[in-house]
């Protein structure tokens, strides 16, 4: 299934694009994407997804249709996926 | 007089915004009665403090630590490029007692930490966080919600900027969304004033709408905008 994947602040910096279109197996999860999203692009993009076991970070907010979802959350063909990581004032 | 009752003087200084739809002398009485809590005044906190003093909020307490350097200079709009080396929060004061000398503004040369969250928030009748370290944010939220105030969440990044507002009861709270700061966060990091001055205007916004009691807040919604394609998202949060 095809899913849209965008990336916002810090995520979109290390990923070097605004969003992508990406091909997932049926029944994908949103931990998932995020493990196949750090796959593909490598770091830095993968140490700000991805905790040292290998699962996305407790902090980033996964919104699928504008909605923010865990990140066990199956996916569905055509989803659109915004991952975030916290940003702060200043 | 009332706390809030509002004098000839207050109609004619607001008289733009009295005819706004919602809102009406009552709004602006409550503005007159309601004091708010706005941490840090820097690039975030400066807009968001001086719109609040020019929409007259009664009471502004203003915490920021430390001294103005020259690079605060391209977005801490209300510091002074003759008040380097000076305390930043006293320059923020002066600027906004310049603006409108009706208000009562408390200065506090400290930021927000665990050791003096609930006194400064206890206070209040809301607060705008504008601190750059989780664990200021931590703090003034947790405060908030132990008070049951409603706290105004705004942060930025390069192009980007979120806003969220939050109260114990109606929303879940910072750490409830970011269980824990992210590692990679680091408390300087790139932005044009023009970032955190829209963040901060919107910021500002919220406070009057929720103090006053009309438009729609973003209770369990978070406003995202990236400046950079102009383009805007609203996405749902998970409630309490």
């Amino acid at each position: 299934m095809k899913v849209t994947l965008e990336y916002f602040g810090m995520l979109r910096e290390a990923a070097g694009l605004n969003q992508e279109d990406l091909e997932l197996p049926e029944g994908a999860d949103a931990q998932s994407l995020v493990q196949f999203a750090a796959e593909r692009h490598g770091e830095p993009l993968r140490s700000l997804l991805l905790s040292a076991q290998e699962v996305p970070h407790p902090w980033l907010l996964i919104a699928i249709d504008d909605v923010v979802e865990s990140h066990q959350v199956e996916l569905a063909q055509g989803s659109h996926v915004l991952l975030s990581s916290p940003i702060s004032g200043g | 007089m009332c706390p809030g009752e509002l004098t000839d003087g207050d109609r004619a200084r607001y008289q733009w915004q009295l005819g706004v739809s919602g809102f009406g002398e009552e709004g602006q009485a409550r503005l007159k009665a309601a004091s708010v809590l706005v941490s840090r005044v820097g690039g975030l906190g400066s807009p968001v403090a001086y719109e609040l003093a020019a929409a007259g909020i009664g009471r502004l307490v203003l915490a920021h630590a430390g001294n103005l350097r020259a690079d605060d200079l391209n977005r801490q709009l209300l510091m002074t490029d003759d008040w380097i080396g000076k305390p930043r929060v006293q320059c923020a004061a002066r600027r906004i007692r310049e603006l409108n000398p009706d208000l009562e503004v408390v200065a506090i040369d400290a930021n927000i930490s665990d050791a003096n969250a609930a006194e400064l928030v206890g206070e209040v009748d809301l607060v705008v966080d504008c601190a750059p370290l989780f664990e200021e944010r931590y703090a003034m939220n947790e405060a908030a919600f132990a008070k049951g105030i409603p706290i105004v969440e705004c942060a930025m990044y390069d192009l980007d900027l979120t806003i969220t507002s939050q109260q114990q009861g109606r929303t879940r709270s910072l750490r409830e969304l970011v269980p824990q700061p992210p590692v990679h966060w680091k408390r300087e990091f790139p932005v044009f004033g023009a970032v955190s001055g829209t963040v901060g205007c919107l910021g500002a916004m919220e406070a009057i709408k929720i103090l006053a009691g009309f438009g729609e807040p973003l209770w369990n919604r978070m406003l995202m905008m990236d400046l950079r394609t102009m383009s805007t998202r609203l996405v749902t949060l998970p409630t309490p």
